[in-house]
């Protein structure tokens, strides 16, 4: 449920004029919900930057996301995240 | 990524059952680098204040959200979230897992983003009818970022 919210609050954000990115643990849910544009990473529910107290890969994470707001891709946009 | 199959049966079950909501928007477009761009943070990780009420245990989901300041001592938020179908070790121990506020500072001080939006927004993400979500809650949150002169915005699950 935690990822068709995110992407509804997402579109929400995005409606004001915020360009919005969001981090997907289900594929399947992003690819029915449709939000602007989605980083898919590879962690279990709970987890969505890696892991704690992992600032390294929780920025890495974070730089993939923040990529996807300045491509010219069309949207919706959901790429995969590989560490 | 998480799979369908390490799930438990009845989530397994719902899952596949349940009718997804597609989400309507806009397109929002960059007008500035984001070294110059307020960034707002959401997540659906139920983060609250110690002073703020949690999350209502409602089979529908609870649809509020509560506005944490990021300059908050992480390791004072609860955690309100209440579903069972996700580990919640991770984000009590290093809530920057879903609400990387320290990240962002980091990023900031080093010039890759203009900064971190004073107040980031948090909600109980197991919200099974998002009608009043959709309808009113997350709008409002919305209208407060950029009420802020948020210019961008990184989301979270759990």
């Amino acid at each position: 449920m935690c990822n068709q919210s995110v992407g509804l609050i997402q579109a929400a954000f995005e409606n004001e004029g915020i360009v919005t990115v969001s981090i997907s643990l289900y594929r399947f849910v992003t690819e029915r919900v449709r939000p602007p544009r989605a980083l898919c990473v590879p962690f279990p529910l709970g987890y969505p930057l890696g892991a704690p107290n992992d600032p390294a890969l929780q920025r890495r994470v974070i730089l993939a996301a923040l990529a996807l707001l300045t491509t010219d891709e069309p949207l919706p946009l959901a790429r995969d995240f590989r560490p | 990524m998480a799979e369908l199959s390490d799930a438990s049966l009845l989530v397994r079950s719902f899952m596949r059952a349940y009718r997804y909501t597609v989400s309507s928007w806009q397109p929002a477009r960059l007008t500035k680098p984001l070294a110059e761009c307020n960034v707002g943070l959401v997540t659906t990780a139920a983060f609250h204040l110690p002073t703020q009420p949690g999350f209502e245990l409602k089979l529908a989901g609870d649809p509020s959200f509560r506005v944490i300041p990021t300059e908050v001592d992480l390791a004072t938020l609860r955690v309100g979230h209440v579903s069972p179908s996700f580990d919640h070790t991770g984000i009590e121990r290093d809530p920057n897992l879903a609400l990387p506020t320290s990240r962002f500072r980091e990023l900031a001080s080093e010039g890759a983003i203009g900064r971190l939006n004073g107040r980031a927004w948090s909600f109980c993400g197991s919200i099974a009818k998002p009608g009043a979500l959709i309808s009113h809650t997350a709008p409002e949150a919305a209208r407060q970022a950029r009420a802020d002169g948020v210019d961008v915005a990184l989301l979270t699950p759990v």
